[in-house]
């Protein structure tokens, strides 16, 4: 299940993962520099070329997505995550960011009918009204019992990207390309603005044999939902609490990858992009039928030839 | 060896201040917004304003604090009366002036640390603060936090028993270095890699973990040795990334520290060696390593066995009895909020309640004298004597 991040790009000289194809000779005076770190669960990857500076550019994604695990984890103290899941159905002060987060996870819910959620209720998800209160002012947040957990697992990822790209924004960097898991990814820089000329190309893998796709970014974040892979069968529908039934997978493509991430779990559970879905995304689903690619980056989607 | 860890009872529902403290940050770097996203979760805080030379930080800042007003010029915030307090987090030989000036405005202050560069701003700071009737807490956190002062009470109650070492650590793989787009920005964002500047890892680093040792044994170092050199970063550079110091009490006993940029193992930690036990320190947890013939205490029996790399260990957990109750052991363990959160909370704690800061403007000038020094040292690659003078308020 996943990505399989490829770089077949010529221009940027941006050196790939281990396990990605490149065409041989590509010579380039940039630096590149290549990062990894456990965090979040899942190994999180950076790559990023620069005319100098590059390792520092990288560490400073990479910083990023550690303050982000720091904050966002279930799983160790320190972090609102944590405070909220521990404050037994009491609420805790929130910062204006994460009410943000949690704000606009409450809008990915609605649109998507409650088939993204950030509550689980024991081993399943459940609708977010279910389980979470914002007060008014947005200043405190509360679970319903303390059965609820927050668990941000299905945004946390496209969260840190979404910060890594603001951050970018002030670095001297030429392209990079980050994924957490292979199944978030974000590609930018390169300086181009067609994908025929130059992008990042990735191949959404089906886990299951069948041919893959493959996807040219430029400036934008991907994201891959499957019940395919390591865990079969993981993907819970809030709706009904049973595995979701939808689509053995789905990918959004996105400038945020927060949204791509909302989205793509959504998308994987409801098996169809809603008429609800923001139109600025675009929806990779496979269906039954085949494959259908909905939105602004589909001519950037290659389809496997039936 | 047994290992003990040191944990508080803590809530994690937060602080609630008494009273509305309307707080201004200066400068939105990393440890600004640091700043601000931990006042943001302080009830009854409101962030007034926030201010940066630079318009795309403060327009990052403006996201993540609801509500404040933004400046570009510090001047504008220390003139707005409706500012109780403000939080300086601008590159260090910026805070005398700042911090001065904060002080004139007669507004409280928040002083990230080390507290100046040289120690004569040092110097000035702590009398500029000590001739106010206003607070001035430097961002050193080992005061504050809970797994620190509780660490302590065990440490000053014959615990550790016949203190025989002490050392202390801060390693992380890093460049230390900041891109920019524009070069002239470049060079003031890399304050830290200026030999004019920079305090060097002793200063930026060390004298956070300085504190520590001033705290726990209420006494200074009397001269400091240093080394340092660029062992990884060869870019030109000439502040170490790698440091190893030895700082040396009156009474002959000793601080060794090691600070590199080159490796990341270790992280961030405080050890104290005695006779009975060693208590290591690491910000978030804290640790009690007990000798084979060191007396049983009582709270042992509340403590929860775990295994501690080679050893079987007891883990300490204060509040044991009504954890266990809970079948929460195992959660007691870490701290809920950021040190950072707590050195936060008692400042804005003695601003609503008018008590002195639970970390002095003298203590943070003496941790970054000491601080100043050893750079001095590991950049002179000699000995050099800590005047007691130095030391007093």
């Amino acid at each position: 299940m996943g990505i399989r991040p490829g770089v077949d790009d010529r221009t940027t000289g941006v050196s790939p993962p281990d396990h990605a194809r490149i065409e041989p000779g590509v010579q380039t005076d940039n630096e590149y520099a290549r990062l990894v770190v456990d965090a979040m669960g899942t190994r999180f990857e950076v790559l990023v070329s620069a005319a100098r500076d590059a390792r520092a550019i990288a560490e400073e994604a990479i910083r990023l997505v550690e303050g982000c695990h720091a904050e966002l984890t279930r799983f160790e103290p320190g972090g609102i995550v944590w405070r909220v899941n521990h404050a037994a159905g009491e609420s805790v002060p929130i910062g204006a960011e994460i009410a943000g987060l949690l704000g606009r996870c409450g809008r990915y819910a609605l649109e998507s009918g409650n088939a993204f959620s950030v509550i689980r209720r024991g081993s399943c998800f459940v609708p977010m009204s279910e389980g979470l209160t914002i007060s008014d002012d947005s200043r405190r947040a509360g679970l319903h019992s303390v059965d609820h957990q927050l668990d941000l697992g299905g945004v946390a990822k496209g969260y840190a990207f979404d910060l890594v790209r603001e951050a970018f924004g002030e670095l001297p960097f030429e392209a990079a390309f980050l994924h957490g898991g292979s199944s978030t990814i974000l590609g930018i820089g390169l300086n181009a603005t067609d994908y025929r000329e130059s992008s990042w190309t990735v191949e959404i893998d089906p886990g299951d044999g069948s041919p893959s796709p493959s996807v040219r970014l430029i400036d934008r974040a991907m994201s891959v939902s499957s019940q395919n892979g390591d865990r079969p069968g993981h993907i819970l529908d809030p709706r009904t609490g049973e595995v979701a039934g939808g689509v053995g997978i789905a990918a959004c493509i996105g400038e945020s990858a927060e949204e791509t991430d909302a989205w793509s779990t959504a998308l994987a559970v409801l098996g169809e992009r809603p008429a609800s879905m923001p139109q600025r995304l675009t929806s990779v689903v496979r269906s039954q039928t085949g494959w259908a690619v909905v939105g602004p980056d589909a001519d950037a989607v290659g389809l496997p030839k039936t | 060896m047994a290992a003990v860890s040191l944990v508080p009872t803590l809530g994690f529902a937060g602080m609630k201040l008494s009273a509305p403290v309307s707080v201004g940050v200066i400068g939105l770097g990393r440890q600004g917004r640091a700043i601000i996203a931990e006042l943001g979760g302080i009830e009854g805080v409101q962030i007034g304003a926030i201010c940066d030379t630079d318009e795309r930080r403060l327009r990052a800042g403006e996201r993540r604090a609801r509500g404040a007003k933004t400046h570009l010029d510090a001047g504008l915030v220390l003139d707005d009366p409706s500012i109780d307090a403000v939080c300086i987090a601008t590159p260090t030989h910026q805070h005398r002036e700042l911090a001065e000036a904060t002080l004139a405005a007669g507004k409280h202050v928040y002083l990230e640390a080390p507290m100046a560069h040289t120690i004569e701003d040092c110097q000035a700071i702590a009398r500029a603060a000590r001739d106010s009737d206003l607070i001035l807490q430097p961002g050193v956190h080992a005061r504050s936090d809970p797994v620190y002062q509780l660490a302590r009470s065990f440490f000053r109650s014959d615990a550790v028993r016949d203190l025989v070492a002490m050392s202390a650590a801060r390693a992380r793989k890093t460049t230390w270095r900041t891109p920019s787009t524009d070069p002239q920005r470049e060079k003031e964002l890399n304050w830290r890699l200026d030999p004019a500047l920079s305090t060097g890892l002793a200063g930026e680093w060390g004298t956070h973990q300085f504190e520590v040792f001033h705290w726990y044994l209420d006494r200074f170092p009397v001269s400091v040795s240093g080394y340092g050199d660029v062992r990884l970063h060869k870019d030109g550079r000439e502040i170490a990334d790698t440091i190893s110091c030895a700082l040396e009490f009156e009474d002959g006993a000793r601080l060794d520290y090691n600070a590199t940029l080159a490796n990341s193992y270790g992280g961030m930690h405080e050890l104290f060696r005695g006779t009975n036990a060693a208590i290591k320190l690491a910000w978030s947890h804290g640790w009690m390593f007990k000798e084979a013939d060191a007396p049983t205490q009582g709270w042992e029996v509340y403590a929860n066995r775990q295994q501690f790399h080679n050893d079987e260990g007891i883990t300490l957990i204060a509040g044991a009895t009504k954890l266990a109750e809970q079948g929460k052991l195992k959660e007691g363990v870490g701290l809920p909020y950021t040190p950072l959160r707590y050195a936060l909370q008692d400042f804005l704690k003695s601003v609503g309640e008018g008590t002195p800061a639970v970390t002095s403007a003298e203590d943070g000038m003496r941790a970054t004298i000491v601080g100043i020094l050893t750079d001095k040292a590991v950049r002179e690659k000699t000995t050099i004597s800590i005047d007691p003078e130095l030391m007093r308020a």
